[in-house]
């Protein structure tokens, strides 16, 4: 539905205010329909830049082919970093006006109606978009972005600032467009978040794209960490698959005595973080995440340490 | 496409008229100005000078236009629509006269206001349907000529402050050159050769001669011309602004 081949894009020296910035040098991706790719990177890495190029809604030096099918129906959909509203205007007419905009029609009262009901939008619909909160201004702007029912959807960092509530309808959407047939592309700073909305993961970092593949598929790789302790001892075991045979098997590899009855057992299932942090050429791709430059930052430091002192624990030594 | 002209028409006059007191510059400035120089600025002296002052100051005033249009236009930046528009691309003509539709007509009905004031309270001669008739030929086409002017500049800049900043140059250097506030012939000479070149000097001109007391019951001659002239300024402006606008390109509107 949308390929992207050999896609290069750099700043002019206007733009930048000094010499020009080449940001992508060489993006490829395949975008297929029920499909719902994440792309991963640090900040600076060209997310935003390889979505504004693909919409053909940036200014700057551009080479390579973006190609849309014939079954993409609509302009497509992108949903932008910054919610896109008018301030002054109530939910209702922002949603008439991106209608009016995205069709060329003045009658989009069916199109409204049906993001009302999607979005859940009803109590916040003669509300003026300065006044709604963060999370119902992402949805709002989410709604407006997608009015037009686009089948290539693009979102560029839309778990930012979501409450918990918000950010479960989020990822109801997200999984229900794809049971639609919609082609769905998600840019994050974080593993967890492409892990929670996505299917497939594509990594950008240098400016070159990565594809990684059915995240479940790496995910199922890696197996599950079980964390062991006895009377004596603590070990943390890789069990695949996650089954009691395995876990068991593990146990005793791991010289833990079968006549000694556990104490406590905690299972933790596999993450992307894991999987991107045991690949050399792909840590930088979470590394800025695990910075804590982020409105999370301290529980992302606190996340980064923790796995980083996993080898002393595998050893007793943090027991 | 009218659709989408008139969408960005809505949502223009909804900005506007939810925030009226933003339009205190349309209104309430040329009315203090009148009020406090009255036609001692013109350098006229005879009995329509009041109302030659108040409609000059209208005239003037008017192109506050210039600086609503980059409002409407710089809004997109500030609110980030910018990027919905440039996906949708539409044609350039048809979301420039939405944009600067609601402020064209707000602009017209400032100088159509002072009009009134000025033949019902201070003696100007703009009296019969004919002289009407052309005064509203004038004011619609110097309406006009303020938001391409408006448009054709947001074109040319990219950062908001600097837009503003430039909004307030044309409105003094206009409405002075062009003889809006003091009378042409009253300028120094290199003003009035510089003047001819704003649509002030037009639209005063046309009026001038609708308000001189040698003027008969039509002179639709001088009307024409000033009219051509406004015309061929609107629409080469307003040219100008389709043919450069580029919905992709980056614009600053908080900084």
């Amino acid at each position: 539905m949308l390929t992207v081949s050999d896609l290069r894009f750099s700043y002019p020296a206007r733009d930048t205010g000094g010499d020009p910035v080449v940001v992508l040098s060489g993006a490829n991706l395949q975008l297929r329909a029920g499909l719902a790719i994440g792309l991963l990177g640090p900040n600076g890495s060209g997310k935003s830049t390889m979505l504004g190029a693909i919409t053909n809604s940036i200014s700057g030096d551009q080479t390579g082919t973006i190609g849309i099918g014939d079954e993409a129906v609509g302009p497509i959909g992108f949903a932008t970093q910054n919610p896109a509203l008018y301030h002054h205007l109530s939910v209702r007419e922002n949603l008439e006006h991106a209608a009016r905009l995205a069709t060329g029609r003045w009658r989009v009262g069916n199109l409204v109606e049906t993001a009302v009901d999607e979005y859940q939008l009803a109590p916040i619909l003669p509300v003026t978009a300065r006044h709604l909160s963060g999370g119902q201004t992402r949805i709002a702007h989410l709604a407006c972005s997608f009015i037009h029912q686009p089948t290539i959807r693009l979102l560029d960092e839309p778990t930012t600032a979501l409450d918990f509530e918000t950010r479960q309808l989020l990822v109801e959407l997200v999984h229900g467009w794809r049971r639609d047939g919609k082609a769905i592309l998600v840019t994050a700073h974080y593993p967890e978040d492409i892990e929670e909305l996505c299917s497939e993961l594509v990594v950008l970092v240098d400016g070159r794209t990565r594809a990684l593949g059915s995240i479940q598929d790496h995910l199922a790789s890696l197996g599950t960490t079980a964390s062991v302790t006895t009377a004596s001892a603590q070990r943390d075991l890789a069990v695949s698959p996650p089954t009691l045979n395995a876990l068991a098997h593990a146990a005793r590899s791991a010289g833990l005595a079968s006549d000694e009855p556990v104490r406590e057992l905690r299972m933790s299932p596999p993450t992307l973080r894991e999987v991107l942090r045991r690949d050399p050429t792909l840590r930088s791709a979470v590394a800025d995440a695990e910075s804590g430059a982020s409105a999370d930052g301290h529980l992302e430091l606190a996340t980064a340490i923790d796995l980083d002192e996993r080898p002393d624990r595998s050893d007793g030594a943090l027991t | 496409m009218i659709a989408i002209s008139r969408s960005f028409a809505m949502t223009e006059y909804r900005a506007l008229l939810r925030s009226p007191i933003s339009m205190v510059f349309f209104f309430g400035l040329p009315a203090i100005m009148s009020a406090i120089l009255g036609p001692s600025v013109t350098g006229l002296s005879d009995e329509a000078a009041s109302g030659r002052a108040t409609v000059g100051f209208a005239v003037m005033f008017a192109f506050m236009s210039v600086n609503y249009v980059g409002r409407a236009m710089f809004r997109e930046y500030h609110n980030h629509t910018w990027r919905r528009t440039a996906i949708v691309d539409p044609p350039r003509w048809s979301y420039l006269l939405g944009k600067c539709f609601a402020v064209f007509t707000i602009s017209l009905g400032q100088l159509c206001v002072f009009a009134v004031v000025a033949v019902a309270l201070l003696d100007l001669r703009i009296n019969t349907p004919s002289k009407i008739l052309q005064m509203l030929v004038i004011f619609v086409l110097h309406a006009a000529t303020g938001v391409a002017v408006g448009a054709a500049m947001f074109t040319l800049v990219r950062r908001a402050e600097a837009f503003f900043s430039l909004t307030y140059l044309v409105l003094i250097a206009f409405g002075a050159l062009g003889g809006a506030i003091v009378a042409t012939d009253e300028l120094p000479g290199w003003s009035g050769a510089m003047g001819v070149a704003t649509p002030h000097f037009w639209s005063m001109r046309a009026l001038d001669e609708l308000n001189s007391p040698a003027a008969g019951g039509s002179t639709w001659s001088t009307t024409l011309v000033s009219g051509a002239a406004l015309l061929g300024i609107a629409v080469v402006l307003f040219g100008f602004a389709a043919w450069k606008l580029d919905y992709r390109i980056l614009k600053h509107a908080d900084d």
